[in-house]
């Protein structure tokens, strides 16, 4: 089967939130609904449509974002023709819970441990609704609200707030959202110059990928094309097991953090180990026109930046592994949930406080199950099947090496610092889709 | 232009860090001796691509085997990690290799067909500078052909295959540089602390 192909992307079709950088700082919600009523969704997202905006007049200082996508329940519910739902690939139609052994989703990850209702067949539209600031993020969260409220056939069933926390990173104190690759075709500029552009058929359906070929386009064609595929996660972070962890394995507070940026592959501000390697250097970590630009292919053994390390795991650049780097890139989108761990408490509060992370790519196989499979949870690819992504990946009591002269240092009995609390694949579809289906008289 | 819509490959057994793929052709009439020419050069090639590449292949080893009075071709190989998740990335990678024995094949129609759609095959011709990316573009079908002809096998065991390649690498590294303390004359006394009593132990031989 063979499909003809327009290299010129319609951005004028394609929601802004799949591609474009998130608002930051943000203040936001993800919303979750269930679909009672195939009438009632279908008039629901006909109100939804006038509050996203395509790629094409997509403002950056614009100071908000909304972005909206159907599981396949949902489009179950809303009422898909059988033939056209029977076009989205398998692994989609089965849901990031169906998928829970492949994704490495075991023991307190498991779906039978995940938030209620994450994994359940309730999941059927997601809204996520960010802005740059807590006032502008409760009109945005408003509006949307306002599209639902008294909606007999709609229910609202989980809400998931999120923040920029006080010092702008993550929960285990590190700027993150740094790495952003570029899109041909879209104008979107890419946080490394040293890498080029990507095919848009990484990113979006209906066009041609680095493969050369055109991923499956969900039918008909008003459907799928412009469209692209979620997977969110909500990622609890163990942060005083994390602290914990590295207080029993470093002598002060210096080797501390050391140990941490080791894990991460990038120091605190977020200057990439690759261009500092001996300690953090704030100034190259505000600056987002250096703060990404580098490569690993200097740095072989990972004497600066530990080849298991997350961020390189992540996207290995231009270093020697097993396969080819730009068939399994990302666009990852973090957010953060929960309070902080004040500096200093060892002890956990008992607070659920994380990262609502969101995959954005035209594969969920070849790109975010891949990731997961091969990059996060095995560590084959760089040579060392023992290890996993210190960070993220499912432990086990597994190890963590990092090169280092004279003599290398081995980390051994990590615990899990992330728990997967649950989430879904979703299907984002293009402007001229959601319309579609709003119209859809089955 | 046109673009081939691909569906993922079979897959073969796994056992340790390798996988298997066998695939299995049928030559076209009259070409056993040009399909076995450049069976070897496609394996000369192979030796002469430096290890760090082949690390990036992820193939550890591969066979091509004439049968049947040279009516048939088999072409096995044995691969780091799963073929499946990694089929695009292999191929994507060796590509240009692949047509010049594949074209003895029956198979190889649907190629030269999606080859000809794509502006024939001059367009693939070294001294075209656009080369690489009209080279890209025959993985789809690439891919459909070697998923057709692939059968897994029925039993399957390597010896290397709780290493991986980088690991070997390292061993091999590493017995160089002990080979070299053992030379010092200095060696057996150097070794002789508690912290080097695993390598005294394999100091004897």
């Amino acid at each position: 089967m063979t499909t003809e192909t327009d290299t010129s992307l319609e951005l004028d079709d394609i929601q802004a939130a799949a591609l474009m950088p998130r608002p930051n700082p943000y203040a936001g919600a993800y919303l979750a609904l269930r679909i009672d009523d195939r009438h009632a969704g279908r008039e629901l997202i006909g109100r939804l449509i006038p509050l996203l905006e395509p790629v094409s007049s997509f403002d950056p200082d614009r100071p908000v974002s909304l972005g909206v996508g159907l599981s396949f329940a949902g489009l179950e519910a809303i009422g898909v023709p059988a033939e056209s739902l029977a076009t989205f690939p398998s692994e989609f139609q089965q849901g990031m819970a169906a998928r829970a052994a492949y994704l490495g989703d075991v023991g307190e990850s498991a779906p039978e441990n995940w938030e209620k209702p994450l994994g359940s067949k309730d999941v059927h539209l997601v809204v996520a609704a960010l802005a740059r600031d807590t006032s502008l993020m409760e009109n945005l969260v408003r509006l949307a609200q306002d599209a639902v409220r008294n909606r007999s056939g709609i229910t609202p069933i989980w809400t998931l707030d999120v923040h920029v926390p006080p010092d702008g990173r993550e929960q285990f104190g590190f700027k993150d959202s740094i790495s952003e690759p570029a899109v041909e075709g879209t104008g979107i500029l890419g946080s490394n110059p040293h890498e080029a552009p990507l095919k848009a058929g990484e990113f979006v359906l209906g066009y041609q990928d680095e493969t050369g070929d055109v991923a499956p386009v969900p039918q008909p064609e008003v459907l799928g094309r412009n469209g692209t595929y979620v997977a969110f996660r909500k990622l609890h972070q163990r942060v005083a097991a994390f602290r914990e962890y590295l207080g029993q394995n470093a002598a002060d507070d210096a080797e501390q953090e050391w140990l941490a940026a080791k894990f991460v592959g990038r120091w605190p501000s977020g200057a990439p180990l690759a261009l500092a390697a001996d300690k953090d250097d704030p100034e190259l970590g505000a600056d987002p026109a250096r703060n990404n630009a580098f490569m690993y292919g200097d740095d072989p053994r990972g004497l600066k930046c530990p080849v298991g390390a997350h961020a390189r795991r992540m996207n290995a650049r231009d270093a020697v592994i097993t396969g080819q780097v730009r068939l399994h890139r990302m666009i990852r989108r973090g957010t953060n949930y929960g309070p902080s761990l004040p500096p200093g408490v060892l002890d956990d509060d008992g607070a659920d406080r994380g990262l609502m992370f969101a995959f954005v790519g035209a594969h969920l196989a070849r790109q975010f199950e891949f990731v997961q499979q091969q990059w996060v949870n095995d560590g084959k690819f760089i040579g060392a099947p023992a290890e996993r992504d210190p960070l993220i990946g499912v432990q086990d009591g597994g190890e963590f090496t990092i090169p280092r002269r004279p003599i290398r240092r081995r980390l051994r009995g990590l615990p899990d610092f992330v728990v997967n609390r649950g989430g879904e694949y979703c299907f984002m579809p293009g402007l001229r889709a959601l319309r579609w289906l709003a119209d859809l008289d089955t | 232009m046109t673009s081939a819509v691909t569906t993922k490959s079979g897959k073969g057994l796994s056992y340790g860090v390798v996988s298997e793929l066998a695939t299995y052709w049928e030559v076209l009439p009259g070409h056993e001796d040009e399909l076995r020419a450049a069976t070897q050069r496609f394996a000369a090639v192979l030796s002469a691509v430096p290890l760090e590449k082949n690390i990036h292949t992820g193939l550890r080893d591969q066979r091509h085997v004439i049968f049947d009075n040279g009516q048939r071709l088999m072409w096995a190989t044995t691969f780091e990690n799963d073929w499946d998740p990694y089929f695009e990335d292999f191929v994507l990678i060796g590509i240009e290799h692949f047509l010049d024995w594949m074209q003895h094949t029956t198979q190889y129609s649907a190629v030269s067909e999606w080859v000809e759609s794509s502006g024939g095959v001059e367009k693939f011709s070294a001294d075209n500078p656009d080369v690489d990316a009209h080279v890209k573009q025959t993985v789809g079908g690439l891919k459909k052909i070697v998923a057709s002809v692939q059968s897994p096998a029925t039993g399957y065991f390597n010896n290397l295959s709780i290493w991986t390649m980088p690991e070997i690498v390292k061993a091999q590294r590493l017995q160089e540089a002990f080979q070299q303390v053992l030379d010092d004359p200095a060696a057996e006394e150097a070794l002789q602390h508690p912290a080097l009593k695993p390598l005294l132990e394999q100091a004897a031989d």
